[in-house]
């Protein structure tokens, strides 16, 4: 899309998103037009137009109405490369697994000599120093590539960024210095998942008690309402963004599945139904909250709201509660029902934009590569889940 | 017994059940003293009837079209339960929210020892706190286990008992000491709306029941615990078709 195209296509978002909300608020919810299936594809679509723009050198951040396309972001690529694969085992398209394991060997490229990944988009490689959540959402990316192909390079460059993780704990124990923006993050929850994932393969006890310890700050966070303390992107917020959020809850619940402590679930479930109850009653769940659980904004984080979806998927699955199927269902319905997937430009069409509307605070007037990643996600779980309970009935 | 029933929508609100149950309370010697309307704009209706019946729908229903080409429906509905108080001397009262002053200020006229709430937003607990016995409810699922919305379709989805519940009204959602369970069974043939029959016809039945006992005396509210149930919302459009599978296949 060239800039008028692109300034063009802005005003309409910018009319068509409040109309959508004033719909929203007024009308029934409408049943879905297409299949499931038809989102999901557009989605992928979409994500592999991420790779394709940056030459098939990793996934391009985002699409933005003001810059066009963005660089590639190494930290997405990586989580990014596992849903490919995922995706490829549930189409049974080799096309995607050869996509995933175009981005992770190119992750190997570009990782860093002290076994980290960098900060920021490919472009500050050179300027930005390692940092600890884009090296475990990275090796998310690699630890898939090695269980499918059992190549070693992958082991090589998952223990040096294991290694990485764990040497730079002892003398810093959380980490303080290697975090984005120098603060504590519960988000790192994802990072102890990783280096789980990869103790689980190489059997060091290190990565084992790295991550334990991990899990522990972060279940030590974890208020008597559910809201997690250290759970904001930058310094001196005092708030929590559903996206951290999300991330966090993600992290406890992978870790649940490894080492079935229910204290992990327990966690998930006590954050979750929170947040579960606001978006059932309004159908809407707002950027950011404080520690009282009161809204900041009124804009939505679409790509929190479909990382949430995941999470109220994986609780029914876990444990049979209904109430977390019809959520997950509300909240994909809804983002299949933001998701443009009529547009003639390949730039946008299947992608989920950061906010809703487009100006909202959290990624604003942008189509992040990571939204569209949790989208497809959810979708792919919410199809396996809705295909067993057919199958179940009589 | 000074008896206030709260309603909301009266251009909407044409249920049989409630005319049977004005009906019923009058022949008991227990005519309301008051039917106060909640909600009353034409906005407030426009809106609301858009939300549940879709611009179409509303059109229907404020044209006074209640689908009597069904059976179910023309059972389901009357005339304007306004009118049929008026026709037996229930004084009507219109106010824009049932928590205002205004309302505040008929209730403490009216003394009542009994609200009865037909199909009502959120009450504060300034409104609960006025009558000298309490507020009730119909809860169309058998409480605790099942609280919040659609819970008719959830008790039938999980396999559940179905029926109602009249209830004392606290501050917590269908959280107040239980009066009257009435259960009643799905058959085959049974649809989401015949089912939602069956469940008003039991409320107008049950209310009859509780208010007599409560009348005499005799009613022995059962506390329940936050734990013993689960709030469940307003049910997505994939797991109603399931649901209406499971009826089809019964």
């Amino acid at each position: 899309m060239n800039p008028a195209a692109r300034a063009l296509r802005l005003s309409y978002q910018v009319i068509k998103d409040p109309w959508t909300n004033l719909k929203r608020k007024y009308l029934p919810f409408p049943e879905l037009n297409q299949s499931i299936d038809i989102n999901l594809k557009h989605a992928i679509m979409w994500l592999h137009m991420t790779h394709k723009v940056t030459n098939y050198r990793g996934s391009a951040a985002a699409f933005r109405y003001s810059k066009g396309w963005e660089p590639a972001y190494p930290e997405t690529t990586g989580y990014i490369a596992k849903s490919l694969f995922e995706y490829s085992d549930f189409s049974s398209q080799k096309k995607y697994f050869d996509e995933a394991i175009a981005m992770c060997d190119w992750l190997i490229e570009i990782q860093k000599k002290d076994g980290g990944i960098n900060e920021g988009s490919i472009k500050d490689r050179s300027r930005k120093p390692s940092v600890i959540f884009n090296t475990g959402m990275v090796m998310l990316g690699w630890i898939e590539a090695y269980k499918r192909t059992n190549d070693m390079k992958y082991m090589k460059a998952l223990t040096k960024a294991g290694d990485f993780l764990e040497e730079i704990r002892k003398d810093d124990r959380l980490w303080l210095k290697h975090c984005y923006q120098n603060i504590l993050h519960t988000y790192h929850s994802r990072v102890a998942w990783a280096i789980l994932e990869l103790h689980s393969l190489s059997q060091k006890q290190g990565y084992l008690d790295t991550a334990l310890d991990i899990y522990s700050w972060v279940l030590s966070q974890q208020k008597e309402n559910g809201y997690f303390e250290n759970c904001c992107f930058e310094k001196d917020y005092r708030t929590c963004n559903t996206h951290g959020i999300a991330y966090t809850l993600r992290g406890l619940l992978e870790g649940y599945k490894i080492l079935h402590d229910n204290r992990y679930l327990e966690s998930v479930i006590k954050t979750s139904e929170v947040l579960m109850r606001k978006f059932e009653i309004k159908k809407f769940l707002q950027t950011s909250y404080n520690e009282k659980w009161k809204p900041i904004v009124d804009t939505e984080c679409l790509t929190g709201i479909a990382q949430h979806s995941f999470i109220w998927f994986k609780i029914y699955e876990l444990t049979d509660d209904i109430r977390y199927l019809n959520a997950g269902l509300d909240a994909t319905d809804l983002l299949c029902y933001l998701q443009n997937i009529n547009s003639r430009s390949k730039d946008i069409r299947g992608a989920i934009s950061g906010s809703h509307p487009i100006w909202g605070i959290y990624a604003p007037f942008q189509y992040p590569n990571w939204a569209t990643k949790f989208f497809v996600d959810a979708l792919m779980l919410r199809l396996k889940i809705t295909k067993d309970l057919e199958e179940r009935l009589p | 017994m000074n008896i206030v029933i709260f309603s909301r929508y009266p251009r909407f609100d044409k249920l049989a059940w409630k005319e049977r149950t004005l009906r019923d309370l009058t022949a008991m010697g227990v005519k309301p003293v008051a039917l106060i309307y909640g909600n009353t704009s034409l906005f407030d209706s426009f809106k609301w009837g858009m939300k549940t019946y879709g611009f179409k729908g509303t059109l229907k229903k404020i044209m006074g079209n209640n689908g009597n080409e069904m059976d179910i429906e023309s059972k389901m509905f009357s005339r304007r339960i306004s009118k049929v108080a008026k026709e037996l001397q229930i004084p009507v009262f219109y106010v824009r929210d049932h928590n205002s002053k205004k309302c505040i200020k008929i209730l403490n006229k009216m003394q009542p020892d009994l609200i009865l709430l037909w199909g009502t937003g959120i009450i504060r607990k300034r409104i609960l706190d006025i009558p000298k016995i309490g507020t009730l409810n119909s809860h169309y699922a058998i409480l605790p286990k099942i609280r919040g919305m659609d819970v008719t379709k959830w008790a039938i989805l999980m396999g559940q008992e179905t029926g109602i519940t009249i209830h004392f009204v606290s501050p917590g959602v269908d959280m107040g000491d239980i009066l009257h369970l009435q259960k009643f069974q799905i058959e085959k043939g049974d649809s989401l709306q015949s089912i939602r029959l069956k469940c008003q016809e039991n409320t107008s039945s049950a209310f009859t029941k509780v208010i007599l006992k409560i009348k005499e005396i005799k009613h022995k509210p059962i506390r329940q615990d936050k734990d013993d149930g689960k709030q469940y919302f307003v049910m997505n459009h994939y797991l109603e078709k399931i649901l209406i599978k499971k009826l089809e296949n019964l």
